[in-house]
């Protein structure tokens, strides 16, 4: 990617915190873009705050009131005089009307069109897409208004079945169905579970898969209707739907079925006319794969891509945004491996969020080793949001090679003050099965079996 | 406001505080610092920072970490001695009426009105005393205390942030 001649905005507001507004004010200052943080009264003294050019106070520690106010947002960049929003991921970043919301300021919205938002955003008609566009889908379709209904689809499309929240995802709204006298309370269940998480009951319903491997393309459009694929990730290692561990290449993912994943993804892309950073996640099962969703935002798990691509996502996203072409070839070659942990402050073995100050923070570094964080020592851990602390990223000239560098990193990574979830990683990155690639998405249960 | 020789002071104690384990927490008042040693700072107390939101002054400082935080970490770029001054407001007693949204404050309906309250002025819990304007909507902010307006605290036209003092009120 050849910088572009000029920088692309003068001020970007990030409408986001933690890790990924770090990471999004770090791009915008490579590019030479001044930032503006925006915090909730509960992170004053975060690092994303002290690295912006400007901050504004956007409300209470609930999101509802700060990260997720519209109107506080707009008007934050607005009297610091921004001219694009970054949304980074998570909260409002794959919200249509916000997006819509920031255009109509007069805004550039880094990401998709709201029209692109919505259509995938809306798991029925994402799957509609990609029906159109020849990707393979499993059978399936969207749960319907009497339980005898949706029972008849049911068993049309067989036992067991998945449900799933129609308007959003991470697991929320998702219930494993094993036979029709479990349908009616797995139905409920997911219903005001969707509702409740994205204000919207609809359902859908489609074949499960038992253990699947769990692997996406980055896509990437500019705004002249081109769009190019930045390979795949696998992200199979995960606990109740959450990913843990992402790595790129896949492994054991033969030239063909790689092809035909990249492909897939890239006529999904263009056939909704797809602009910005986005991720079409497929169920791999053997040598079958099947569109599972499209992320209309940057991921997480980006960094594994930029490390093997030597593509930095969140910069072309900026650029991008301001109608640059997107200077790369269609078909990115990629060097070596890498793999990402994520840390969680969070108990590693029941999972429950542990907020707290980080009374010790000691990440790690050396060759290969990136860490994406908002920690630092004495900072707060708060108990409203997210808990995702670091990111630890190992690059290797092959997956042995990726796999002792993320050892040797968790190893030196020092957290005290709160409970982290670095011994599983440690437990999971030094296993046998890991190191024999043994992915999907039972590895967990079988890691906790020995 | 405080002399250099009280902010130095003030850094020792903190840094000493931390180095002995203890939990401190550190409040801006319209009326000064407030160390608590031992104290609860996530108590909710929706302390108002003892200046008007600077955001648009592009100063590059974070908006007033604690001091605790300057020295524990180089997470701000900012130094100390241009964080601590938060303190500079005139020590006014009273309630203080913060901003409950983001946007440009205004103390007057129009430019050519007389502005809604003025220093002396007897307010009514309720009664509107000043526009934030967000995104073109002039949003009417009430009292929320029956009082005495002690200190305008905003100036006409400044950018706000949520949680910003516009107004000290003697109760």
């Amino acid at each position: 990617m050849s910088p572009p001649a000029a920088r692309p905005f003068r001020k970007i507001l990030v409408a986001n915190r933690g890790e990924i507004a770090v990471r999004v004010i770090r791009a915008c200052r490579d590019l030479g873009v001044e930032t503006v943080a925006v915090f909730s009264t509960a992170d004053r003294d975060a690092l994303h705050v002290g690295l912006a050019d400007d901050a504004v106070c956007v409300g209470p520690p609930a999101p509802a009131g700060s990260y997720l106010h519209k109107q506080n947002l707009l008007a934050a960049a607005q009297i610091t005089g921004a001219q694009a929003v970054h949304p980074g991921y998570g909260f409002l970043a794959e919200n249509a009307d916000f997006a819509d919301a920031v255009e109509r300021c007069g805004l550039t919205w880094i990401g998709p069109s709201p029209a692109a938002i919505r259509a995938m955003g809306d798991k029925a008609r994402a799957r509609e897409a990609a029906i159109e566009a020849g990707v393979p889908v499993l059978p399936g379709g969207p749960a319907l208004e009497s339980l005898e209904e949706t029972a008849a689809l049911a068993s049309e499309v067989g036992y067991p079945l998945m449900l799933k929240a129609a308007a959003g995802g991470g697991g929320r709204g998702m219930r494993a169905v094993r036979d029709r006298t479990g349908l009616e309370a797995a139905l409920d269940a997911a219903a005001s579970e969707a509702e409740a998480a994205f204000g919207s009951g609809a359902l859908m319903l489609e074949r499960l898969v038992e253990r699947p491997r769990h692997v996406e393309v980055q896509v990437f459009g500019d705004s002249f209707g081109r769009a190019v694929q930045l390979g795949e990730r696998d992200c199979s290692i995960q606990r109740r739907h959450q990913k843990l561990l992402e790595e790129a290449p896949a492994p054991l993912i033969g030239p063909e079925l790689r092809q035909s994943l990249a492909e897939a993804a890239l006529r999904l892309a263009k056939r909704v006319g797809y602009s910005n950073a986005g991720t079409v996640e497929f169920l791999v099962d053997g040598d079958r794969f099947h569109f599972l969703e499209m992320n209309t935002r940057i991921q997480v798990e980006h960094p594994v891509t930029e490390a093997v691509t030597g593509v930095d996502l969140v910069k072309l996203q900026i650029v991008a945004a301001a109608g640059e072409p997107l200077g790369l070839p269609d078909g990115i070659e990629t060097s070596g491996h890498a793999i990402e942990c994520r840390i969680n402050a969070e108990d590693p073995e029941t999972f429950a969020p542990s907020p707290g100050r980080l009374r010790r923070y000691r990440p790690p570094a050396g060759p290969g080793v990136r860490v994406d964080s908002h920690g630092f020592e004495g900072g707060e851990m708060p108990p409203h949001y997210d808990s995702l602390l670091a990111k630890v990223v190992a690059h290797g000239a092959d997956r042995a090679e990726a796999i002792s560098r993320m050892a040797r990193a968790l190893r030196e990574f020092e957290v005290e003050g709160i409970r982290t979830t670095l011994p599983l990683m440690r437990r999971i990155v030094e296993s046998r099965p890991f190191a024999d690639a043994e992915l999907d998405t039972g590895f967990l249960d079988r890691l906790d079996g020995e | 406001m405080l002399s250099n020789e009280e902010v130095q002071a003030l850094i020792r104690f903190v840094a000493e505080e931390r180095r002995g384990g203890s939990d401190l927490s550190v409040e801006y008042q319209a009326g000064g610092v407030y160390l608590r040693v031992g104290g609860d700072r996530s108590g909710g107390s929706g302390a108002p920072r003892g200046v008007a939101a600077s955001t648009a002054a592009a100063s590059g400082a974070s908006p007033s970490p604690a001091p605790e935080e300057v020295h524990a970490a180089a997470a701000s770029p900012a130094s100390a001695l241009e964080e601590v001054p938060a303190a500079e407001e005139p020590a006014i007693e009273g309630h203080v009426l913060t901003s409950p949204i983001v946007g440009t404050f205004y103390a007057a309906p129009s430019p050519d009105s007389p502005p809604y309250v003025e220093v002396g002025a007897r307010v009514e819990q309720g009664q509107v005393v000043c526009i934030v304007e967000a995104m073109k909507l002039m949003n009417e902010i009430e009292a929320d205390v029956s009082g005495t307006v002690a200190s305008v605290v905003a100036e006409n036209g400044d950018p706000v942030e949520f949680g910003a003092p516009l107004f000290v009120i003697r109760t």
